[in-house]
């Protein structure tokens, strides 16, 4: 490896990633929000399986982002199904007024 | 690896993929005239049918002896990961039961795909030893769960259910690969056979091991990751809760226990995880438990149950031993027959009387239906660990696996240190536990068995079809074998670890 970028950089910045993706699930209101933090943390998976592919050389790894990255796109397609499905009742997409439970 | 072996031992799993379409295929081609009831009734059937091949294969499979290893550990069929399977599609096949009696909405095929969807993922979460597999079978079960939680579109309570599940799973999910990415980068494979032979525990191991661990939590319901569970059990359509409380516990049991025993021996290994799980165990009971004693709802309490049930579990894989292993499959597996059960039962009732699930509702239930009454006292009993039932031998496997990994000594102080001091403590806090669940088992049957309204006894189950009471019975029967008889069965999962 002749580059400047050790794999500790590349680990950083991913979990970096994945906190402020877990922040912003912990404190937004706002449902699509959510889903995009959520998006957020499995990219910062993403990268941090390319970085380890890439500086163990066993290519494992970029398989795994390949579902990884595929298994993302479904999740959103069912939160989002969901979310249409809450809205068509509540009217709302944000957290506080989703309050029927725990009754 | 050539095609012809991976077609031979995937072929229960074939047979279900083929009846998940025909479902979805007949309904789409042959029934869209009929009433939404007679098409789920068909789905149903057509579920179960390919449900029963699919056991009938495994059986046959398993009589010939058959070993598959594919692909270096992603699916590992042994005597073991059949029998889970089995164990996978049997509680599969009594849900759809349930399930048919009643859709939620009018896409009755889908309701049952789903469910079999859901069940693919659990045969191969049980059997996988690969992380990839074990990552994309865990989203399989999640992502068809979360919507089979929210199906009842009807009401809001369900989205909103399906709704934090979905949140708190997609959490949970993001956690578990992001624990995968490390282990995978502190060990070079995705395999969790080679960990064995692989020594240097690295922070970065730990770590990822954590974040697996945290990524199984929430399908088990363990503290802190339980706070999902008393929603979606309530609201979330009958057959469905019974199918999150049952099968994906299952699943999720198999491949936990299936990781801590491969890790690489020794002491560092141990301390690692040893207290971040002994503490998850104990609020687990203690937040079950208590939780569950304050609930008027049916379904919430026996969420709570629940709840207290993951932390029980945990103790065997605490113990660290292989019959400590094999209690905590056992376990889970006993309660998973019994929860089926009872919210097979609940389903059942709940539906003719249109309550939502309070245990006023229940009331005087014993005069009404005295058969499905007694099912579920079976159940609940043995849940609370009542001999000579399942649950109590479940129990009984458990706290006596922990108990001898503790080494005796006659000092209190080195019996109450370290590792000692803490399974002593959890079997101690576990059976204290128990006695207290008893109060809350006992108050559910209170509903069923006492009324204060003095009609004649009238058998009212007409409209239950035998097919449903006979697959109740089924469960309860079990229930009451595995607790009368239950040497074989320990003794087969003792021999796989």
């Amino acid at each position: 490896m002749d580059g400047v970028l050790g794999i500790e950089e590349y680990l950083v910045v991913a979990s970096i990633l994945f906190c402020i993706g877990l922040l912003g699930v912990i404190l937004r209101r706002n449902v699509l929000l959510i889903l995009m933090c959520l998006e957020l943390m499995l990219n910062a998976v993403n990268l941090a399986l390319v970085a380890f592919a890439r500086y163990s050389g066993n290519m494992d790894g970029v398989i795994l982002t390949f579902f990884a990255i595929t298994v993302a796109a479904a999740e959103v397609a069912i939160g989002l199904a969901i979310l249409v499905a809450l809205y068509r009742r509540r009217k709302s997409i944000f957290l506080q007024d989703l309050n029927l439970l725990g009754r | 690896m050539d095609y012809l072996t991976l077609l031979e031992a995937t072929l229960p799993d074939l047979i279900v993929v083929v009846a998940l379409f025909a479902a979805l295929g007949v309904d789409y081609g042959l029934c869209q005239g009929k009433s939404p009831h007679e098409r789920g009734r068909i789905a149903g059937e057509v579920s179960s049918i390919g449900l029963l091949l699919a056991l009938c294969c495994l059986a046959f499979q398993w009589m010939q002896g058959s070993v598959f290893e594919i692909a270096e550990g992603q699916l590992n069929l042994d005597a073991t990961g059949l029998a889970a399977k089995a164990i996978v599609y049997g509680l599969t096949l009594a849900v759809i039961r349930f399930a048919t009696r009643h859709c939620p909405t009018t896409h009755a095929s889908e309701y049952h795909a789903l469910i079999l969807l859901s069940a693919l993922g659990m045969g191969f979460l049980a059997t996988t030893e690969n992380l990839l597999l074990a990552f994309v079978a865990l989203e399989l079960v999640s992502l068809s769960l979360y919507a089979l939680v929210a199906f009842k579109t009807s009401s809001p309570q369900s989205a909103e259910a399906g709704l934090k599940y979905f949140a708190f799973g997609g959490v949970a999910s993001a956690f578990f690969v992001f624990g995968v990415s490390y282990l995978y980068g502190a060990t070079g494979s995705l395999d969790i056979g080679t960990w064995s032979d692989w020594s240097d525990r690295s922070t970065l191991f730990a770590l990822g091991l954590v974040f697996v661990l945290v990524g199984l939590g929430f399908k088990v319901a363990v503290v802190p990751f339980h706070l999902w569970a008393p929603d979606v059990y309530q609201s979330a359509p009958t057959p469905v809760a019974a199918w999150v409380a049952s099968g994906s516990k299952v699943a999720s049991v198999f491949f936990l226990v299936k990781l801590i025993a491969a890790l690489p021996p020794g002491p560092e290994t141990a301390t690692m995880i040893f207290a971040p799980l002994a503490t998850a165990a104990i609020f687990s009971m203690l937040i079950g438990n208590l939780g569950a004693l304050r609930q008027s709802n049916l379904k919430r309490l026996l969420a709570y149950a629940s709840i207290a049930n993951g932390g029980y579990l945990l103790i065997g894989l605490l113990a660290g031993s292989p019959d400590g292993y094999a209690a905590s499959i056992f376990y889970v597996v006993v309660y998973a027959l019994a929860n089926v059960g009872a919210f097979g039962v609940i389903g059942l009732l709940s539906d003719r009387m249109k309550g939502d699930g309070r245990l006023e509702d229940f009331s005087g239930s014993w005069r009404r239906h005295p058969g499905l009454s007694f099912a579920f006292l079976l159940f609940l009993l043995s849940s609370a660990g009542i001999p000579p039932l399942a649950g109590f031998v479940g129990k009984y496997y458990l706290f006596y696996s922990a108990f001898d990994q503790v080494e005796m000594s006659y000092v209190l102080g080195e019996l109450l240190s370290g590792r000692n001091g803490w399974l002593v403590f959890l079997v101690c806090l576990a059976l204290v536990m128990s006695v207290i669940s008893l109060y809350y088992y006992v108050l559910a049957l209170k509903a069923f068995l006492v009324s204060e309204d003095e009609s004649p006894h009238l058998d009212d189950d007409e409209g239950i079809s035998p097919g449903i009471k006979l697959c109740v019975f089924a469960l309860a029967l079990l229930v009451l074998i595995l607790g009368v008889y239950p040497g074989p069965f320990m003794a087969f999962l003792q021999a796989a670890f």
